[in-house]
């Protein structure tokens, strides 16, 4: 059973608007925090930082709770947090290998080479060559489940744009994939 | 949610569904989480950042010093080098130019005052008054001055100077020119003085009469010559008349030469002045007129 990042709506719905903020941490923390380092790492491809990121997420949800005029969508406050400071990093990761000398290549952990290990196949290969906004928004939609108006809201992109990069997506995926099949 | 892409759509969830169920976030999340929402007074969390910054920023910081002092430690620093040519100011000790910095700095220092001096109208007068006023009272005091300069134990040259009679000499002393205010032979010097030394001798044998109207004339060329002194106090001293050289190059039969045309002696006999020249406006002593007169 794939795991989905959309929590039923009686959840969010059962954290009343005036809860503070660290009991709606807590709460959100145990509901979706799993959920979200998986995300996390789908973007980023590193658990530590995953979990880095949406440490972070609910540490800015928390700052940010008094402005949150809806608790409804502490949610989908936490996804868009993930997602763009998944994107800082991976810009980040980008200057720095391109600055930096590359390491010696030490050896991977258990977790990052089941990850190596499942990341030869060729869907996860072809679906790393894609460019960032087409592997985010078929990570949203595939694996998140998320509809095209809640990709829209965490990508920061229209609904249109959603379906363009995901259509974009899965035609290079599918060149990809056709051709190795 | 339709599936659009049927077969890739599933193929593409069931890998990313694989990977993700790979990854097991570590039970502290919470904690951190907590940790970094832990609420702190605005003061306070600028004295922890600060905190947080401040090793570093003195880590950074001694890290100079600290390496100097193991270079030190080891003898291999080069600081105290460095600091003594920085004290030294990079000129050596034994520099040629090492007077030249002071001397620049008072030359500099007097060219100001000169200039804020002249720049000022009231100060500028009031110095050229004084100026005035010093050079009247130098000149009053002249005669002073000559009278201890004709003496022996002034700086001044003495020497013997033979008498017309040949039957013996005189001391005569010449007093160094440009010594002080007595470039200007006064009355005094010319004349006889209490304590004798270099005073005006009459010659031996020589006539009174004669002797009489040299004398009169050297002392009103005396005292010619005192009056120019005092009009004209900044004359040089290669140009101030001496009559008390004995090498005098005036024309033999003229004794009494005007004291303002003074004779300067090309041999340079004599006391050595500033130029090289010794002055001179006496008659020669060879003179037999006037026998040796010598002021």
């Amino acid at each position: 059973m794939i795991e989905t990042l959309v929590a039923p709506d009686s959840a969010l719905g059962s954290i009343p608007a005036e809860l503070d903020a660290d009991r709606a941490v807590t709460e959100l923390y145990g509901t979706h925090y799993r959920a979200l380092v998986h995300l996390a790492a789908l973007l980023v491809r590193d658990v530590a930082t995953a979990e880095e990121v949406v440490q972070d997420a609910f540490i800015a949800m928390h700052g940010s709770w008094r402005r949150l005029r809806d608790t409804d969508k502490a949610l989908a406050y936490l996804r868009q947090s993930v997602v763009n400071k998944s994107r800082s990093v991976l810009r980040h990761r980008v200057v720095m290998d391109r600055n930096a000398p590359k390491p010696a290549p030490d050896v991977p952990s258990a977790e990052q080479g089941a990850i190596a290990l499942l990341e030869r196949s060729s869907v996860i290969k072809a679906l790393r060559k894609l460019p960032e906004r087409q592997r985010e928004a078929l990570v949203l939609r595939y694996y998140a489940d998320l509809s095209e108006a809640q990709i829209a809201s965490v990508m920061g992109i229209s609904r249109g744009a959603v379906k363009s990069h995901t259509a974009r997506g899965m035609s290079s995926l599918r060149t990809v994939l056709e051709g190795e099949f | 949610m339709t599936e659009p892409d049927g077969m890739y759509g599933e193929d593409i969830r069931h890998a990313l569904s694989a990977v993700a169920e790979l990854v097991v976030p570590a039970g502290d999340g919470l904690a951190k989480i907590r940790q970094g929402t832990r609420h702190r007074p605005p003061a306070v969390a600028w004295l922890y950042a600060y905190a947080t910054y401040l090793p570093r920023v003195l880590i950074v910081s001694f890290r100079v010093p600290a390496s100097e002092l193991i270079l030190m430690a080891k003898g291999q620093s080069t600081l105290p080098k460095r600091l003594r040519t920085r004290l030294r100011g990079q000129v050596k000790p034994g520099s040629p130019h090492a007077w030249l910095r002071p001397a620049l700095a008072a030359a500099g220092a007097l060219v100001m005052v000169v200039a804020i001096t002249l720049a000022v109208p009231g100060l500028r007068q009031t110095v050229t008054t004084s100026a005035l006023n010093s050079t009247s009272t130098n000149s009053g005091s002249a005669g002073a001055s000559g009278t201890s300069l004709g003496t022996e134990q002034a700086t001044g040259d003495s020497r013997r100077v033979p008498t017309s009679s040949g039957s013996g000499s005189m001391k005569l002393t010449i007093p160094p020119v440009g010594a002080g205010s007595g470039k200007c032979r006064s009355k005094s010097s010319s004349t006889s003085s209490p304590d004798g030394g270099s005073s005006y001798i009459p010659p031996v044998g020589s006539s009174p009469t004669e002797s009489a109207g040299t004398n009169q004339d050297i002392i009103t060329q005396t005292q010619a010559d005192t009056a120019r002194c005092s009009k004209s106090h900044s004359t040089s001293p290669s140009s101030s008349s001496s009559p008390s050289s004995p090498s005098g190059s005036t024309s033999p039969g003229s004794p009494t030469s005007p004291p303002t045309s003074p004779t300067i002696s090309p041999t340079g006999e004599g006391t050595p002045t500033p130029t090289g020249t010794a002055v001179t406006d006496s008659p020669s002593p060879s003179d037999g007129d006037t026998g040796g007169m010598t002021p």
